[in-house]
């Protein structure tokens, strides 16, 4: 039979389909291998097990004497032991303590006890019981740790975590949940997969990332974002300077951590470097503008900004609160900084005089209410002396 | 014996050339209207300038754009600029002449795409009139779009093209007792080609295309299949094979653009972004919206000429009306290619139905000399008094309110040029682009037209949030710290009402389209200072001077 115009031969078929399933599958393949290629430029990089340490920088006994430090220390011990204690209590005492923290007081625990307290369900609930929520929960993104869900939560985004990081945690430290155990790598990936640049807290989770990412090249965030330590530092800088928690604090000490971590790695720009140095001068030259005469800042610790002054805080705060919340911070985030952001002696001698002061008359009442912000004002102490609080006990 | 050619004899010869009949010279009267009209659409506010400053931003840096070069909040977000040639005509048009080259460059690919658009309809019935009423339900199914300019419109030319070249390869192997030659098969994969080449460089859409050509393709398999009964018969077909071998020629066309392949991957996923869910044209159809009208229409319409037609279906064009009628349900944005398909489709049964009825156009098939003269006059009024003849003849440009459509805040945007407060300003998503580009550049936007599939979900979240004042209105306020916010009154009346009432802020501007509120400190500081002479754009805007800021938003200032 004859084949019509539109027939192709029967004996060149196998040639016809050869080729276009060659020519086919290849650009599917080829586009499969791009596709793979694309999405794995998105997988952050593998984070270092151990977290970089920072170390503080001065010993200043005029500062802060060995009595004082000895006086506010055995002041700012965890008293914690009995049921249900507050979360954000436990993992503010523990980054201010450090794990190997041993108290001859019954009534405090040490540091191992309240790491497992944070880290071990099974210990969470011989205090809490069956709450709702519990601290840990296993998700599909990890496990991610309760935050300002009530008094068995924590207290702020990824505190907890820079909390373990700060006191140098391992990431393959055994984590037990409601589920079974993992690692405090979980609660990590868990951190890294949730986080954007313009979450409403940021500043721990940019102090996590500083301290176990590896790369300073950066990392895409899950909605595509690629994030740098530059970038974060911007968006550290991006709002007015009391605004986040502890009055902005936070994101100053972040920041500061961020160039002590840069001078071991090079995690940021020379240009994104000199923009946190610079904007570590303007905040310093302004507190020392705010210091009132006793020594201590208030919530007006930044004068005006280009919007002016800054709205009063919310009615958390106590006004001696606020001010052993700011001074405390503050003098925190300077024993860490560079000498380049360090104001007048006279400045700093005058503010941990004040701090010393108050606590020395703090009730333990008074000392329970305000404890976590006494963490930092009594780790700032220590830390003016050269250590952590658990090596000047 | 030869004989001598006289000069009456040349005169004679060309008038008889140059004759059309009166059909033709309506028809230029008609494509004239279309063309006088698209040229004098007022510019809309939206998208087309983030297009002309991307394209600038090409022309100036001879690269494509890694991030967004006009959101600083969206740094890091990798863009793929799916229409960097589109962005470039624009923006060369924009250098060239302003805002009215812009419009030029809408009038004409608007007037070339409706050409074609009319002969590939005109080709499938054969009757002028039934080609251009065609193209007129074309026109009203897509009606909510055709004031749309954005690069979208070079790939509607785009697609123009290839329904016409597939027109005609279709009726040439129909009409033909041989196939079509394969030199001619040749030249129609090379055109193919070369539309796809340029279609993947100048917009996004060029996706489309290959639903065309697989229905083409699937068309014809069903066509052998039904008369062969056999998958052998469907193999051994050579018109089969021919358009397979036309869709690979377009996906390798489609690679030659600046990302390759990647382009064609970020197309397919591109839809899957989740950003536009919240966006308008991204939206499932609803009847009970203007493009529900209009396609409600055109399904009223196929109805009716279903109903009386004799003539059969093609599979392919069963496919093609089914598929693309699909995509218009899904995504209302899809209704720009819908419509053509649409038109394309319906052309032979329109030239039908209106044979059984009995009806007939006025055939005057005279041709005259004076019809060539008065279409040639007709073509030269059109050129003349549009935009496209000021580089020729010159003329001034349109002013602000008649070039630019009534909700582009040109006002406001003098204003802002004259008292930039600097930094973060929460803006219309819609006016962001134009803001981008005329506005002070020392502002940032908060969101643009452009940015929103670039701009990370939170940020889009955060945006939608405080443009329809959600809770923590003020704290995201103060987490991006907007010190200025801008406001459509028209669209964003809850939003005028809010800032209306913010304590700390104040209105520092105002008239009947929109309002600037600043921080107090802010508008002090720029209430104590006399206004600067232009604080300079991305764009120049020699509209300016057509646009004088109203006596009440000055006192407003004072005030």
């Amino acid at each position: 039979m004859s084949l019509s115009a539109h027939e192709i031969p029967t004996r060149r078929l196998p040639v016809f389909l050869l080729l276009h399933v060659l020519f086919l599958s290849g650009g599917v393949a080829w586009a499969t291998i791009r596709y793979r290629n694309m999405e794995e430029a998105k997988i952050p990089p593998v984070p270092r097990e151990e977290p970089v340490q920072v170390r503080p920088l001065y010993d200043d006994p005029r500062a802060v004497s060995d009595d004082e430090l000895r006086r506010v220390l055995v002041k700012l011990q965890p008293r914690l032991r009995g049921p249900a204690p507050k979360i954000n209590h436990v993992d503010h005492a523990l980054r201010m303590w450090g794990a190997p923290a041993v108290f001859d007081d019954e009534d405090c625990l040490s540091g191992v006890e309240m790491r497992e307290l944070l880290l071990d369900h099974r210990r969470y609930a011989e205090q809490w019981g069956d709450v709702s929520p519990a601290l840990l929960t296993p998700t599909d993104k990890g496990v991610t740790v309760s935050v300002q869900l009530g008094p068995q939560t924590s207290s702020h985004v990824d505190h907890t975590l820079a909390t373990m990081a700060e006191i140098g945690t391992s990431l393959d430290y055994p984590v037990m949940t409601s589920k079974g155990e993992v690692s405090l790598r979980d609660i990590f990936q868990a951190a890294l997969k949730t986080f954007t640049i313009n979450q409403i807290e940021y500043e721990w989770s940019t102090l996590v990332f500083a301290m176990y990412m590896p790369e300073p090249s950066g990392w895409y965030s899950t909605d595509g974002q690629l994030i740098t330590f530059d970038r974060l530092a911007d968006r550290i800088m991006r709002q007015r300077l009391t605004q986040g928690v502890c009055r902005g604090n936070h994101r100053t000490y972040t920041l500061v951590m961020l160039l002590r971590i840069d001078d071991q790695i090079r995690i940021l720009s020379d240009e994104g470097r000199a923009g946190i140095l610079a904007w570590l001068q303007d905040v310093t030259d302004r507190l020392v503008r705010s210091q009132r005469s006793e020594g201590f800042w208030d919530d007006q610790w930044s004068g005006a900004e280009v919007e002016g002054t800054p709205p009063p805080p919310g009615s958390n705060f106590t006004e001696l609160g606020m001010k052993l919340n700011v001074t405390g911070h503050v003098l925190e985030w300077w024993a860490m900084a560079p000498q380049e952001v360090q104001p007048p002696d006279d400045v700093r001698r005058r503010a941990t005089s004040w701090l010393i002061h108050e606590i020395d008359e703090l009730s333990p009442a008074e000392v329970r209410s305000n404890y976590t912000y006494l963490t930092h004002a009594g780790r700032a102490l220590a830390m003016w002396r050269g250590c952590f609080p658990h090596e000047c006990q | 014996m030869s004989q001598a050619v006289t000069a009456e004899d040349i005169d004679s010869g060309f008038a008889e050339r140059l004759a059309i009949p009166r059909s033709y010279l309506l028809l230029t009267v008609l494509f004239g209207v279309v063309f006088l009209y698209y040229s004098y659409l007022p510019l809309f506010h939206s998208d087309i300038w983030g297009h002309v400053i991307y394209g600038e931003w090409i022309l100036e840096n001879g690269q494509l754009p890694e991030s967004d070069p006009y959101l600083t909040l969206v740094d890091g977000v990798p863009v793929t600029c799916t229409a960097w040639l589109g962005q470039v005509i624009f923006a060369a048009a924009f250098r060239a002449d302003g805002a009215e080259a812009v419009s030029v460059i809408f009038g004409v690919t608007n007037l070339a795409t409706w050409l074609i658009l009319t002969v590939a309809c005109y080709l499938r019935c054969r009757s002028i009139w039934c080609a251009v009423a065609a193209a007129f339900f074309c026109w009203v199914a897509a009606w909510s779009r055709h004031a749309v300019v954005r690069p979208e419109i070079f790939g509607s030319l785009c697609f123009g093209i290839l329904l016409l070249m597939i027109i005609v390869r279709t009726q040439a192997s129909q009409t033909s007792d041989n196939p079509l030659s394969a030199f001619r098969n040749v030249l129609f994969n090379v055109g193919v080609g070369l539309v796809f080449a340029l279609w993947a460089n100048l917009h996004g859409s060029f996706i489309v295309g290959f639903g065309v050509l697989g229905c083409q393709l699937l068309g014809r398999a069903i066509e052998v299949g039904v008369k062969s009964r056999s998958l052998m018969g469907i193999l051994q077909d050579r018109d089969c094979w021919r358009w397979l071998v036309t869709c690979e020629v377009a996906l390798l066309a489609t690679l030659v653009n600046p990302y390759g392949i990647d382009l064609l991957i970020h197309t397919l996923v591109f839809p899957s972004n989740p950003n536009l869910q919240d966006v308008l044209e991204w939206f499932s159809l609803e009847m009970v919206s203007y493009e529900g009208i209009e396609i409600g229409f055109s399904w009223i319409v196929l109805a009716i000429l279903l109903r009386f037609s004799r003539v059969s279906f093609r599979p392919a064009d069963v496919l093609m009306l089914s598929i693309f009628c699909f995509a218009t349900v899904l995504r209302v944005r899809m209704q720009n290619w819908y419509a053509p398909v649409f038109a394309i489709v319906l052309a032979p049964h329109i030239a039908d139905v209106v044979s059984r009825a009995g009806l007939r156009f006025p055939s005057d098939e005279t041709r005259s000399p004076l019809n060539a003269w008065l279409a040639l006059f007709v073509i030269w009024v059109c050129f003349a008094v549009t935009p496209v003849s000021r580089p020729l003849l010159g003329g001034d440009e349109r002013p602000a309110d008649k070039l630019f459509g009534k909700a582009t805040p040109v006002k406001l945007t003098q204003f802002l040029r004259e008292h930039s407060p600097g930094g973060q300003v929460l803006n219309p998503q819609w006016w962001g682009d134009w803001l981008a580009a005329f506005g002070p550049a020392d502002i940032d936007m908060l969101m643009t037209t452009n940015a929103v599939h670039i701009a990370p979900q939170r940020l889009w979240q955060d945006y939608m949030s405080v443009a329809q004042v959600g809770p923590s209105f003020e704290a995201t306020l103060d987490r991006y710290r907007v010190n200025t916010i801008i406001v459509h009154k028209e669209l964003q009346v809850q939003l005028e009402r809010k800032t209306r009432s913010l304590v700390g802020w104040k209105i520092v501007y105002e008239d009947d389209l929109g309002l600037i509120a600043m921080r107090n400190a802010i508008a002090s500081r720029i209430n104590s200072k006399s206004p600067t002479a232009d604080t300079g754009s991305r764009l120049p805007a020699s509209w300016m001077n057509t646009a004088d800021t109203s006596e009440a938003a000055k006192e407003m200032v004072q005030r």
